[in-house]
């Protein structure tokens, strides 16, 4: 049995991001965003963008009020050598974004996929099977615990690297296409 | 010790200043060398002690990053590679242990939350405490603790020391038998030169010469010597013809001497016949004491012989005043170079 996520362990992941702990009603919801906030924003440092702007890396945000809130208090940080600029008003062009963060509840996000296709952009999403339906970088709960499932086929289209390191704690999965 | 080393041959005395020397020099050799060694050997244990924390804190960035600690376990497994750490664990931020190892060769370890884990290296008995952080894009995310144990080490400095006593040991063995053999340069002429002056010594056979093998020191003394042996030889030869020669003439001055003494008893009984038969009284007298007289003084005077001897002359005389008188004119005469008779 896995211990569920622990106050303790958030605190220091968030502590470390400046993120406070702000008790709310959808306790479990609020603290699993969070985490997922806090996955984005590390996801970001294994991940080799060919062409990345010198400046700014910048993560889109769609279909998540929370996350989207979440990972504004993230923005201006640096991340990679660049500003973390997070972009939240449901751009209708992401090929701006190096990644596109798709809440679960987002309807459109086949076709943010097929718009960002073959371009080297970041898809994460927590939406059920997001990496085996063509997205890059899912999330998924298990045992009390979030976890990564990746798709190296799309990323590698993408022309996206992923550290080994990541790889190596994700689960992969084959692309639902071909 | 050093009246001990004085009276030893000098070949052997050779050999202990070899050796002495040898083993001072392959002692401090060592010394110096086991310091280094001491040193460089904690450096590199440490340094790759540090290595390893550094491999494990890199590969545990994702581990900690997205609380994944199966892929920190993995890792921290691997140390089993290295038998001197004992125990090792990832600490998350709050200091609290996110993944442990423990080779299970020792005690188990306790893992502390929050071990003290200010420096980076700390020693505690026998074993060593190594803490290096874990960075990510500069965001500290835990430490990696290593606790290694120092036992090896110390193993390898009974190895060390073990295989020092017996390099110094089979050099000392090589220096023995080199000195041994080396030592014949220089006591070998010696010997033979105390040889010969000990044969000469005992047989007064200065004939005999020692042979110079160099031109060192030795072989300046052993030209020395036989000069001195040459010379001692010639001042003998000289010594022996010149006591011939002395023996020599000594027999002949013996024959003349005979010869002189002969002649002159020959000459004093000759002298003798004449004074005694002269016809006229002769007399010689020293200070008026008559010291001799011929046979014809004493019948002259009536004395038997040598009856006259020792008396003054007074007594030829009839009085004073005529001995006085005769004695002034005698002693005119003589002072003129004259003859006086009476």
């Amino acid at each position: 049995m896995h211990k569920p996520l622990t106050h303790g362990f958030l605190a220091v992941l968030l502590l470390s991001l400046g993120i406070c702990l702000i008790p709310t009603v959808h306790a479990d919801e609020e603290l699993e965003d969070k985490v997922k906030a806090a996955y984005l924003f590390h996801l970001v440092k294994f991940v080799d963008w060919p062409g990345l702007p010198p400046d700014e890396l910048r993560i889109c945000v769609y279909g998540s009020k929370s996350m989207a809130d979440l990972m504004g208090e993230l923005s201006n940080r640096k991340v990679k050598e660049r500003t973390l600029k997070i972009d939240a008003n449901d751009p209708s062009d992401p090929s701006r974004c190096q990644v596109v963060f798709i809440g679960r509840t987002e309807k459109r996000w086949h076709s943010l996929l097929e718009k960002t296709a073959g371009l080297p952009i970041l898809t994460v999403s927590d939406h059920d099977g997001f990496a085996r339906r063509g997205g890059m970088v899912g999330f998924y709960a298990d045992g009390g615990k979030i976890r990564l499932e990746i798709n190296p086929g799309v990323t590698h289209k993408a022309n996206l690297r992923l550290s080994s390191k990541l790889l190596e704690l994700a689960r992969t999965v084959p692309a639902a296409k071909e | 010790m050093r009246s001990w080393l004085k009276n030893l041959p000098i070949k052997n005395k050779l050999i202990v200043i070899i050796l002495i020397c040898s083993a001072i020099a392959l002692m401090l050799e060592a010394l110096g060398y086991i310091v280094y060694e001491r040193k460089r050997v904690r450096e590199d244990m440490l340094r790759d002690l540090t290595s390893v924390a550094r491999i494990v804190a890199d590969r545990s960035t994702a581990a900690l990053a997205f609380n994944d600690n199966k892929v920190a376990l993995e890792t921290l497994a691997a140390l089993k590679a290295k038998r001197n750490i004992t125990a090792a664990a990832i600490y998350d931020e709050s200091g609290k242990v996110f993944a442990r190892y423990d080779s299970g060769e020792d005690q188990p370890y306790p893992f502390p939350d929050e071990s003290s884990l200010a420096g980076s290296i700390r020693e505690e008995g026998q074993y060593v405490h190594m803490v290096e952080p874990i960075l990510m894009d500069g965001i500290p995310l835990g430490n990696v603790f290593i606790r290694a144990s120092l036992r090896e080490l110390d193993q390898m400095w009974q190895n060390f020391l073990v295989i020092t006593a017996l390099i110094a040991l089979f050099t000392v063995f090589i220096t023995l038998f080199l000195a041994s053999r080396l030592q014949r340069l220089v006591s070998g002429p010696l010997e033979q030169l105390t040889g010969t002056a000990l044969q000469i010594g005992e047989h007064k056979d200065y004939s005999l010469r020692a042979t110079q093998e160099g031109r060192d020191e030795v072989g300046a003394l052993v030209t020395a010597f036989n000069g001195m042996l040459e010379t001692i030889e010639s001042r003998n030869r000289e010594l022996l013809l010149a006591n011939q020669r002395l023996a020599d003439s000594e027999g002949e001055l013996r024959t003349v001497n005979d010869d002189l003494e002969q002649r002159v008893r020959d000459r004093t009984a000759e002298m003798q016949a004449l004074f005694d038969s002269a016809s006229v009284g002769i007399v010689l007298a020293k200070n008026s004491i008559i010291s001799s007289c011929n046979r014809r003084m004493d019948q002259l005077f009536g004395y038997a012989t040598g009856e006259q001897v020792g008396q003054s002359a007074r007594i030829w005389y009839i009085d004073e005043e005529a001995y006085l008188a005769s004695g002034e004119a005698m002693y005119a005469q003589i002072a003129r170079g004259e003859t006086y008779a009476c």
